[in-house]
């Protein structure tokens, strides 16, 4: 970590040169300036989590501007972030932090400086925030039990064999979405479930785990994989073995090229929406500033997910603007 | 030390990774019977080996020579996200500017480069390379550029995403030469770059390009067309003797390991190689133009990574920034693994080979066992380890000791 010492500086200088740019045009009459520090966008889904905002940004025209830095999955990078933010006095800052732990210091101090803190996705120790705004993954855990126990029989009827492929298991999205599932399959003492090897969130992974597993387990009724790159995997898999047919693929996120074209495309049989909160996010920041929201410090606004099944597909594939359906 | 023990001791020394092999199989068959030794489980983990030991096979004549890259798995997601885009994409993407700049880059000095070893040396027409190079790489880029709007076929990008990472591979060797700067410092750059640069091509900061047959109810997305059916060759089993057996992958694989072994043991180029991981002056002294070899190797090595991209890409129908993440690692551990010295000159492909499946074959057993995740990972560190520590010459020891009293 030598190469912090050097970093630091650079990046705090690189985050002021753009917020000096964005200062400029602050000057702008009734203009609010919102500086948005996001952890990486290495992962797909925070690339449909930053487009959806910029999109939603772009709906207040020039009224609005949103100031995105990628913190390049770093949290020393998020807190220079914020402290850039403070200096440059932005009305509000989202921050979708790396850590719960890492980033608090700093959005107290940004909440003591009097510039609300809107907390996106992953939640963080300190609670003096504005408002934090996510997505509940056991709930989604529950609500992908809920559908296996339906598709297996009904609840206390339900009869099956079911295979997890979890994702991270030391990340507490991988943690809630195995935690929610098994809670509500669980009782169910006709359902088995198996498995539970760490795919790490990965297609190829997945596509190995299953490529074994399914030499031991033919029989398994549903395959559920904690996301939908994995759920894909696992159903190339079972293709090489000519069971994809019989064997229902669960996955979770739903992003509009991944799982939703995978569902469309009759591979997986559904797949959980794991709704991104940068527009819900923003919605409040403008609320707290034009005075319309009052804050209650450590407010927690949770953004529900939906099943996603070949009956709404098409829905979530056209709310992406350049996906265009050729059936 | 008697000459007999002394040559047992070294070969046994050099056998250790595939002792290692023999007995993880054994284990495997041991403990999984049936399903570890039936065809179709074995050809599994030989399809999925290949396409991880295209690099490792590169970065092991990288560290033959003394040096690392570490940019390996980068490349992977670069040629990964190239491969899908120039597949999928119906019109001019920054996928296809991309390839055809680099790609007639690379044409041009090999084309000049094969016409100058053909004149006659001392010769005067030192202005013919070049301008036959030109014009090669003119007219080869001419051709690709009216393939743009009906998307590239298999076989184009089978060649040209590996011209690519050979190219990026080369800019390491080069300034890894001609800057004088330390290998693990140049690719940890390439390292960085490769997938800032994939993100870059692939556009809205990193998106996954997915590959898509023609089938009946397909939803397009954009822009983007169909891939050729023969793509899905790559990802699919060869037919021998009537069956589909030997994964399209493996057959990349084998041919790799072959060449580099030829490379290593009967030209010149692979000797170099050893000379200038065994000790890097007394090379250049003895007139080895090193940094031409090493701008070479690690041109080897990126083209390597680049055709694993590709397959990847087969494999799992989808390019992404994040597809090799991590992959360095796994191929150096399996050029360690191989007995191949990280301090260079010792070492070899076979090795590397045997390194490639006891990774594979020990994440299969494991499975198998239905071991969970977190053993899995403090095994397969173990095995990282004991396999270096067993070829560290203790095992010559022991020899030694067993042998002392009859020789001594």
């Amino acid at each position: 970590m030598k190469n912090r010492i050097i970093l630091r500086p650079l990046i705090f200088l690189a985050a002021a040169g753009l917020l000096l740019q964005a200062g400029c045009q602050r000057t702008e009459k009734g203009k609010v300036v919102i500086g948005f520090s996001q952890v990486t966008v290495k992962e797909p889904w925070r690339v449909v989590f930053n487009e959806n905002l910029r999109i939603k940004a772009a709906e207040y025209n020039d009224r609005v501007e949103v100031i995105f830095l990628d913190a390049d999955d770093k949290t020393e990078n998020q807190v220079e972030h914020i402290k850039a933010f403070i200096a440059k006095r932005v009305d509000a800052i989202l921050i979708s932090p790396k850590e719960a732990s890492g980033c608090s210091r700093a959005i107290q101090e940004a909440t003591e400086a009097g510039i609300p803190v809107i907390v996106l996705d992953r939640d963080v120790t300190y609670k003096g925030y504005a408002a934090y705004v996510g997505a509940d993954n056991e709930r989604i855990g529950e609500a992908a039990g809920e559908e296996a126990v339906r598709i297996l029989g009904g609840p206390g009827k339900a009869r099956g064999k079911i295979y997890e492929i979890c994702g991270s298991l030391a990340s507490t999205p991988g943690q809630e979405r195995r935690d929610g599932f098994h809670q509500i399959v669980g009782r169910e003492p006709g359902i088995e479930i198996l498995g539970g090897l760490d795919g790490d969130w990965k297609l190829d992974k997945a596509k190995a785990i299953a490529q074994d597993a399914l030499q031991l387990h033919r029989d398994i009724d549903i395959l559920y994989a904690h996301n939908d790159p994995m759920a894909y995997g696992a159903w190339q898999a079972a293709k090489e073995l000519g069971l994809e047919k019989r064997i229902r693929f669960f996955g979770i996120d739903g992003l509009p090229q991944e799982g939703c074209m995978w569902v469309a495309n009759n591979i997986l049989a559904a797949t959980f929406l794991y709704p991104t909160p940068g527009e819900k996010g923003l919605e409040i920041a403008l609320e707290i500033i034009r005075g319309q929201r009052k804050i209650k410090p450590g407010e927690k606004i949770i953004i529900p997910s939906t099943t996603i099944t070949r009956d709404n597909v098409n829905r979530f594939i056209q709310s992406n603007p350049d996906a265009k359906s050729a059936l | 030390m008697p000459p007999l023990a002394s040559r047992l001791r070294s070969s046994l020394n050099h056998l250790a990774p595939f002792m290692g092999l023999i007995s993880i199989f054994l284990a495997g068959a041991i403990l999984n019977q049936g399903t570890f030794l039936n065809l179709y489980n074995q050809l599994n983990v030989l399809g999925r080996v290949s396409i991880i030991a295209l690099p490792a096979i590169g970065m092991t004549l990288v560290i033959l020579a003394a040096g690392i890259d570490l940019s390996v798995g980068s490349l992977v997601s670069f040629s990964s996200v190239l491969c899908a885009m120039l597949l999928m994409e119906r019109e001019w993407s920054r996928a296809s500017v991309a390839a055809i700049l680099i790609g007639t880059l690379f044409l041009f000095f090999v084309i000049q480069g094969a016409v100058r070893l053909l004149l006659p040396s001392g010769g005067g027409l030192r202005w013919l390379p070049p301008v036959v190079g030109c014009a090669g790489a003119a007219m080869a880029c001419w051709m690709s550029l009216q393939v743009v709007p009906a998307g590239f076929s298999t076989w184009m990008v089978l060649l040209m995403v590996p011209m690519v990472g050979a190219v990026l591979g080369a800019v390491n060797g080069l300034v890894i030469a001609k800057g004088k700067i330390q290998p693990f410092i140049v690719t940890l750059g390439m390292m960085s770059a490769a997938v800032g640069l994939a993100k870059f091509i692939a556009g809205k900061g990193g998106q996954i390009h997915a590959i898509y047959y023609e089938a009946a109810g397909y939803v397009a997305a954009g822009t983007v067309g169909t891939a050729p059916r023969s793509f899905d060759l790559l990802s699919s089993k060869i037919p021998l003797f009537g069956i589909p057996l030997l994964p399209a992958a493996g057959l990349f694989f084998i041919a790799a390991a072959l060449l580099a072994h030829f490379i290593l043991t009967r030209l010149k180029f692979g000797r170099y190689l050893y000379a200038i991981g065994g000790n890097e002056e007394t090379a250049r002294l003895s007139g080895i133009d090193v940094d031409k070899v090493k701008i070479r190797v690690y041109a080897f090595s990126g083209g390597l990574a680049a055709l694993a991209g590709v397959l990847y890409c087969a494999a799992y129908t989808q390019g992404k920034p994040d597809a090799g993440l991590t992959w360095e690692l796994d191929a150096i551990a399996a050029v360690v693994i191989g007995g191949t010295s990280l301090m260079g000159g010792k070492g070899s492909i076979t090795g590397t080979v045997a390194g490639v499946l006891i990774i594979g074959y020990l994440a299969n057993i494991l499975n198998l066992q239905e071991v969970p995740s977190e053993v899995q990972d403090i095994l397969k560190g173990v095995i990282i380890v004991g396999a270096v520590l067993l070829q560290q010459g203790i095992m010559g020891k022991w020899l030694r000791r067993l042998f002392r009293t009859r020789y001594e």
